[in-house]
């Protein structure tokens, strides 16, 4: 294996104590944002965007990981104490990790959440630096219709496959790719939809549009619902560590549930949601056949395996951001506005172009997993500490935050009346149960999917069969046709058993 | 279930959502339609956001130079599933509200949405982005975080001002002196 020796240079470039400090930085804000209800990594990564700007490459990278592990966790933390997991990919370690926090055992789940997003996010990174190389040779296999089809893959999985209507993951997902033509055709030059608005020109940033309809869209959402409910915050005592009974029944779970994670990372389908509900499923059904279900009871193998399979599907999201230039998630696609700023172009030629910071940046990531556990094993309730903060203050806070980021990181104040804008779509979408990841991925892939279709196009000189004539096009499509079929009997299924 | 929803819950919840106050009297009138008509909000969104693709394409530009297929050719594709979508959903919409019964409305009714509050958040905002540039980071920033801090229910505006300034100010220190972002220093760089 000649990955080694790149790895362990690159450990030699990141670990310098200024950097430790940046990914220990990152670590901490990345988790404290992730905490906050409603902001998710994603989130995390957008805020401190403009933070990493001030910082060379490495150590820019290096805190960045700390911010997309800590995101990762802090939605986890949020959803235990509180049952608002901070993002849909916390969703599925909320239901039994709450029930342990009601049972008592808060501490417990937060530590097996913590001991599984590390081992997931570990063997992903492992499986990421040694077989990147291998993916960045397979990715020159791909031409403009191979993406084209992954991004078609990607647009109906997360608006029919994941959302619960199609017919609103759908709107979703068309209202991500209007705001995606804003700018400049980089094929023609043609100025489309900017009004003439040289503020326009180049396109609105994935930054606004995930800070506007994330965060802006929450705090309106919150306001607008003031008068409803809230649910308690639980305190956390007891022991952060797991008995030896606890971590064999675990580990399995862990396992299992980076199984599930692996692949998801790859393939476009918007993140660790699928996953991390495959892994929780998985489990449940495994627990029926013991002698003493757990299950809805707090069992500590629910968290523990959509735990791990979130952060595995984290991991390898890096590999195909890093070696396709495919960013499967908005996390992955804001780190792929970072690499632009940094004048990389991920992509197959990465490797080859700046080796050193891919490593380095490889490197990061294992540092990054092993500074979140040692920071969020005994500290995890402190964290939750920030759920104690008066709503109206919090909420300020991170409104405050999301102009701050959306205004550093542009610098121009259209950007900031845009971010209100959207905040307002972000808005309306919360209020009539649209899914918001379709808008995200749609933004984040529409170019692409823009550019690789006039391309297939323009070679074929019109043919649309050229969109369909190689074996990863027929595959992909195939395999999307699939999905699109079980889903569809699935949901027949349950509306005729509704019915009866 | 809890305050905050993400993406995917949200689904379920708006299904506990009141209907809205503001109805259209004719609609209001006709008592076997009870359902929020108001969902109908997401269609016209769509059929504007059509619109102004429509009204982009129209107008646009085309380099000669261009080749096919040139910078109209997928958004007229994606505005023409706009309009479809929102057919569809106008269509779902309709439907599904002409089947509830008038009693499942009542049953579900829970606290009505607070638009004054939502409406002083952005009021905030726009206030915000109006003075940023003239006042400055540190004056523009308390006014929104106090305008927020507001809207979301808080009754103690002097102590409020006290925190928004203070926040205001830390994120000045730490971002502007401490990492060398450019915040802009409005009338306080006068001094």
């Amino acid at each position: 294996m000649d990955s080694l020796p790149l790895l362990l240079e690159g450990f030699a470039a990141a670990l310098t104590p200024m950097n430790l400090l940046y990914v220990f930085f990152g670590a901490m804000l990345g988790t404290a944002v992730g905490v906050l209800p409603g902001l998710g990594s994603s989130m995390a990564v957008a805020l401190l965007l403009p933070v990493t700007f001030t910082l060379d490459p490495t150590g820019a990278f290096i805190m960045f990981a700390g911010v997309y592990f800590g995101g990762l966790f802090g939605d986890s933390i949020s959803g235990i104490l509180l049952n608002t997991p901070g993002n849909s990919s916390a969703i599925a370690s909320t239901f039994e990790g709450h029930k342990m926090a009601l049972s008592g055992r808060a501490a417990q789940a937060l530590a097996t959440a913590a001991i599984g997003a590390f081992s997931g996010g570990l063997i992903a990174t492992t499986l990421v630096a040694f077989g990147a190389p291998l993916m960045a040779e397979m990715a020159t296999l791909f031409g403009p219709a191979e993406y084209f089809a992954l991004a078609v893959f990607a647009f109906v999985a997360i608006s029919a496959v994941v959302a619960d209507s199609v017919l609103k993951g759908l709107a979703a997902l068309l209202i991500g790719l209007a705001i995606a033509f804003v700018g400049i055709d980089a094929q023609s030059g043609a100025s489309r939809f900017t009004l003439g608005i040289p503020q326009f020109f180049d396109g609105i940033s994935i930054i606004v549009v995930t800070v506007g309809m994330l965060a802006l869209g929450e705090v309106f959402y919150i306001a607008s619902r003031r008068h409803h409910p809230t649910t308690a915050l639980i305190t956390t005592q007891g022991r952060p560590w797991l008995s030896l009974r606890e971590m064999r029944q675990a580990a399995p779970a862990w396992l299992r549930g980076t199984a599930y994670g692996l692949p998801f990372g790859v393939i476009p389908v918007g993140g660790s949601e699928i996953p991390t509900f495959l892994a929780y499923g998985t489990e449940r059904r495994l627990d029926r056949r013991r002698r003493h279900p757990m299950f809805g009871r707090g069992a500590i193998q629910g968290v523990a395996a959509p735990e791990a399979a979130g952060n595995a599907t984290a991991g390898t999201a890096m590999g195909a951001l890093l070696t396709l230039g495919l960013p499967t998630s908005s996390t992955a696609a804001i780190m792929l506005a970072a690499f632009v700023q940094y004048g990389m172009q991920p992509g197959p030629l990465l490797f080859e172009t700046n080796g050193d910071l891919v490593w380095t940046l490889l490197a990061s990531l294992f540092i990054g997993l092993v500074v979140l556990l040692i920071l969020n094993l005994p500290f995890a309730p402190l964290w939750a500490k920030l759920l104690v903060v008066p709503r109206q203050y919090l909420y300020s806070g991170i409104a405050l935050f999301a102009a701050l980021g959306v205004y550093a990181s542009g610098g121009s104040l259209a950007d900031v009346f845009l971010l209100i804008g959207i905040g307002l779509i972000g808005f309306l979408l919360r209020r009539y149960g649209l899914p918001l990841a379709p808008v995200l991925i749609a933004v984040v892939l529409g170019p692409l999917a823009e550019t690789e279709l006039r391309r297939t196009l323009a070679i074929s000189e019109g043919d649309a069969t050229a969109l369909i004539s190689s074996g990863i096009t027929i595959t992909l499509y195939t395999l999307l046709a699939a999905a699109m079929i079980a889903v569809a009997i699935v949901r027949l299924r349950q509306r005729s058993r509704v019915d009866v | 279930m809890n305050t905050h929803d993400t993406p995917t819950q949200a689904g379920a919840a708006t299904d506990q959502l009141p209907p809205e106050p503001t109805l259209d009297p004719p609609e209001a009138l006709e008592e076997d339609q009870p359902v929020r008509l108001d969902e109908l909000a997401v269609p016209a969104l769509l059929v504007a956001i059509g619109g102004y693709l429509t009204y982009g394409l129209v107008t646009m530009e085309v380099p000669a130079s261009a080749s096919w297929p040139g910078p109209g050719f997928f958004p007229t594709i994606i505005t023409g599933l706009l309009f479809v979508v929102a057919a569809a959903m106008t269509v779902q919409i309709l439907r599904a509200h002409r089947r509830t019964h008038p009693s499942e409305r009542a049953r579900d009714e829970g606290p009505p949405t607070d638009w004054k509050a939502t409406g002083t958040i952005v009021a905030a905002f726009l206030l915000f982005a109006a003075v940023l540039v003239p006042l400055g980071w540190i004056l523009a920033g308390t006014v929104l975080f106090w305008g927020v801090a507001r809207g979301l229910g808080s009754r103690r505006p002097v102590f409020d001002l006290l925190v928004a300034l203070g926040t205001s100010c830390l994120i000045q220190l730490a971002f502007s002196a401490g990492l060398g972002l450019r915040l802009p220093p409005g009338i306080l760089g006068w001094f």
